[in-house]
C-alpha cells in the first residue's frame, strides 16, 4: 500500500541527486508488495522473479522522470501490470499449454507454494482467466484496491472494471466448486 | 458452492513462499544491475561527448581547408605574370651545357643511327621523316 512518509523521503533523495539512495529505499519498501502482485498474476516463483527484475529496472530507469502527480504506488502497479502482460504475451505458447489441472499438480510439487488444496484450485482458476480479468481480480480481491485506483492503473471505465471483476468471480467460484 | 468472499475471511497466511533471503539477495542483485547501467550510461554520455568533439574538429578542419584553398585560388588568379615581371638577367646564371644536355636525343641508339645517316650523306629531310631529331 501507499506509504506517504517513505514516498516523501524518496522524493527528497531524488531532489538532492541521491538517486541510488532513493532507489534503495524504494526497493526496501515496495519490493515485496510488487513481488506478491506479480506472483498472484503469474503463479510461479521463477516467472515472478524474472518480471520483478524487469519492473525494478524499469522503475530505476524512469524514476527521475516521475512527475509526482499521482501516487508512487499507482505508477509501480502500472509498470508491474505492463511487465506482467508483456511476459504473458512473450510466453503465450508455453503458458497456454499448461492446463488448470497441471497447474494444480505443479503447485502441489512446488516448494515455494504453501497453500492448501483450495488455494491451489483458486490459483489454477486465476491462471485460466483472460488477462484483464486476472489483473482486475488480483488487485480487487487480494490488494483490496478501489475501482478508481484500479482505473488509475489499467485505464478504462469503472463500469467495465466492475464487469470484469464480476465475470472473474463467477468463473473462479464455478471452477473451484466443480473441480 | 464455493464462495470467494467467505473464503477471503478464512485466508490466514500468504501461500506464496520464496527462497531463503530472496528479497535481500534480490535487492543486491538489482542494485548491482543499476550500478552497471549507470556506468554504461556514463560511458555512452562520454562517447556522445567524444563524438561531438570529433565532429566539431572535423567541421573546423573542413571549413579551414575550404577557406584556405579558396584564398590560394584567388591568389593564383590574381597573379598575372608577364615577361616583364621576369628580371632581364634571370637566365644568365644557368649554364648553357644544361640546355645542351636537355636538347640531346634521349634515345642514344637513335642518335647514333642519325649520326651514321648524316655521315652517309642522307638528306636531313629524309632523316627527319623517319626519326625524331
Amino acid at each position: 500500500m501507499n506509504n506517504p512518509k517513505v514516498d516523501n523521503q524518496i522524493k527528497a533523495y531524488l531532489n538532492s541527486n541521491q538517486e541510488e539512495k532513493a532507489f534503495s529505499l524504494l526497493v526496501d519498501t515496495y519490493q515485496k508488495q510488487i513481488y506478491y502482485q506479480i506472483r498472484r498474476i503469474l503463479t510461479f516463483h521463477d516467472d515472478a522473479d524474472d518480471v520483478l527484475q524487469e519492473v525494478l529496472i524499469k522503475i530505476w530507469q524512469n524514476l527521475q522522470k516521475f512527475k509526482w502527480e499521482s501516487a508512487l504506488t499507482s505508477w509501480f502497479f502500472r509498470i508491474t501490470v505492463n511487465e506482467c502482460l508483456g511476459f504473458i504475451r512473450k510466453n503465450k505458447k508455453r503458458l497456454n499449454q499448461i492446463s488448470a489441472s497441471e497447474i494444480q499438480n505443479l503447485l502441489e510439487a512446488d516448494v515455494f507454494f504453501e497453500g492448501d488444496e483450495i488455494e491451489r484450485k483458486l490459483q489454477a482458476a486465476i491462471s485460466q482467466l483472460p488477462d484483464k480479468q486476472r489483473i482486475v481480480f488480483t488487485y480487487k480481491y487480494f490488494e483490496d484496491l478501489k475501482y478508481e485506483e484500479i482505473q488509475n492503473i489499467l485505464g478504462g471505465s469503472v463500469g467495465s472494471l466492475k464487469a470484469s471483476y464480476h465475470h472473474a468471480v463467477k468463473k473462479i467460484e464455478e471452477f473451484v466448486t466443480n473441480n | 458452492m464455493f464462495n470467494l468472499e467467505s473464503h477471503k475471511k478464512t485466508i490466514q497466511k500468504n501461500s506464496f513462499a520464496t527462497p531463503e533471503n530472496y528479497f535481500e539477495l534480490n535487492k543486491e542483485k538489482v542494485l548491482s544491475e543499476v550500478r552497471k547501467t549507470k556506468i554504461i550510461s556514463q560511458k555512452n554520455n562520454n562517447y556522445a561527448v567524444y563524438y561531438l568533439i570529433g565532429s566539431a574538429a572535423a567541421l573546423l578542419i573542413l571549413i579551414f581547408s575550404i577557406f584556405n584553398n579558396s584564398s590560394e585560388v584567388i591568389n593564383t588568379q590574381n597573379q598575372n605574370i608577364s615577361s616583364t615581371d621576369i628580371p632581364f638577367d634571370y637566365f644568365d646564371d644557368i649554364p648553357l651545357e644544361e640546355f645542351e644536355n636537355e636538347l640531346l636525343p634521349k634515345d642514344t641508339s637513335n642518335a647514333l643511327t642519325i649520326n651514321y645517316l648524316i655521315e652517309e650523306e642522307i638528306s636531313l629531310e629524309l632523316i627527319a621523316e623517319n626519326y625524331t631529331l
